[in-house]
């Protein structure tokens, strides 16, 4: 792997850590979803592994929160985006499918805490519970929806191009396979 | 034109389901009138309060906690719809009640109902303690239920 390609990853992730942080103040609006996608899009699966993994981290570090019952369904649910997007999704650019996407796993996300929220607050009532995360589901589903619906396709048309110019101005080409 | 259509369907639908639910409790209404018991727990597992209160159907269980002892709470406004328009209802998060007191960023005071188990002649035999659900303005006053609020401390934050 080039440093360009090393540099560019660090940015992306820190582009992803900082906008998280900026939109705190909105409960589950972010576009966390949104670039974890293009990640996934424009780099190897590997690689958008690697950011998430040190994004995961950075946050958990920020914030205080590492715990066995907070920490493993943040990774379990942010590295389902890599794998479907390179399976079920067969690396599919298709702005429309990838909101559809989107939509689906605001509810996911929600659902993969909710085993472990159970556990950690000593819940025993499953369905009052995931009847009562729904509403938080549904903003994070919109939000996810509608930014990769509409930024999507310019993000990654920009970011395609910034990284091909970035990768052959070294004289060399290291283009994802 | 593909998009905009798409994106409205979408958020039309999902802004629906979000009205539709935000309101859902899954407990029963208050009873018209009764005895509940407040018992509030310190950080360290002591009971500081343990008291039997009596309540009609004005009352509320935030009306008892603020009648009887010097609390302190955070307000939250959370729209739901009702008769065919969106209102808000206040939500509030108890942060003290007398001496025990929370940030609700290191601690918060988490809600333990405790739901009468009576035999057939209408004796208590014990208790199903469950943790709440809902928040202290959405909690209905039930006869003879006991009404923990016990200090925890959380782990950060994130999402």
């Amino acid at each position: 792997m080039s440093l360009k390609r090393l540099i560019f990853m660090a940015m992306c992730t820190t582009v992803l850590f900082v906008q998280e942080q900026i939109l705190m103040i909105v409960p589950n609006v972010q576009f966390t979803t949104l670039l974890i996608v293009l990640y996934a899009s424009l780099f190897k699966f590997r690689e958008s592994v690697a950011i998430i993994v040190i994004y995961i981290i950075l946050d958990n570090m920020y914030m205080s929160s590492f715990h066995p019952l907070y920490t493993p369904p943040m990774f379990i649910a942010w590295l389902t985006i890599p794998v479907v997007y390179h399976t079920v999704l067969r690396k599919t650019k298709n702005e429309i499918s990838l909101a559809l996407f989107g939509l689906f796993f605001g509810f996911y996300y929600g659902w993969v805490f909710i085993p472990f929220r159970m556990i950690e607050f000593g819940i025993t009532d499953f369905w009052p519970y995931l009847m009562l995360d729904l509403p938080f589901e549904i903003i994070m589903a919109i939000s996810n929806f509608v930014t990769i619906l509409w930024l999507f396709k310019p993000l990654s048309t920009t970011l395609e191009t910034e990284m091909r110019s970035l990768e052959t101005s070294y004289g060399y080409r290291d283009v994802k396979s | 034109m593909r998009k905009i259509v798409l994106s409205i369907g979408v958020i039309i639908t999902m802004i629906g389901l979000f009205l539709l639910i935000i309101d859902f409790s899954p407990y029963d209404d208050s009873d018209a009138e009764g005895t509940i018991t407040i018992i509030v727990v310190d950080i360290n597992g002591h009971r500081v309060i343990e008291d039997t209160h009596a309540f009609t159907d004005e009352d509320t269980l935030f009306d008892i906690l603020s009648n009887h002892y010097n609390i302190d709470y955070r307000s939250m406004r959370v729209p739901y719809y009702q008769d065919g328009k969106i209102t808000q209802s206040m939500s509030r998060a108890i942060l003290s009640i007398g001496t025990v007191e929370t940030d609700f960023e290191q601690s918060f005071l988490k809600i333990y109902l405790h739901t009468p188990i009576v035999d057939d002649e209408d004796h208590i035999i014990d208790y199903d303690v469950r943790v709440s659900h809902v928040g202290v303005d959405h909690l209905p006053l039930k006869d003879a239920f006991v009404y923990e609020f016990r200090v925890e401390g959380v782990w950060g934050g994130g999402s």
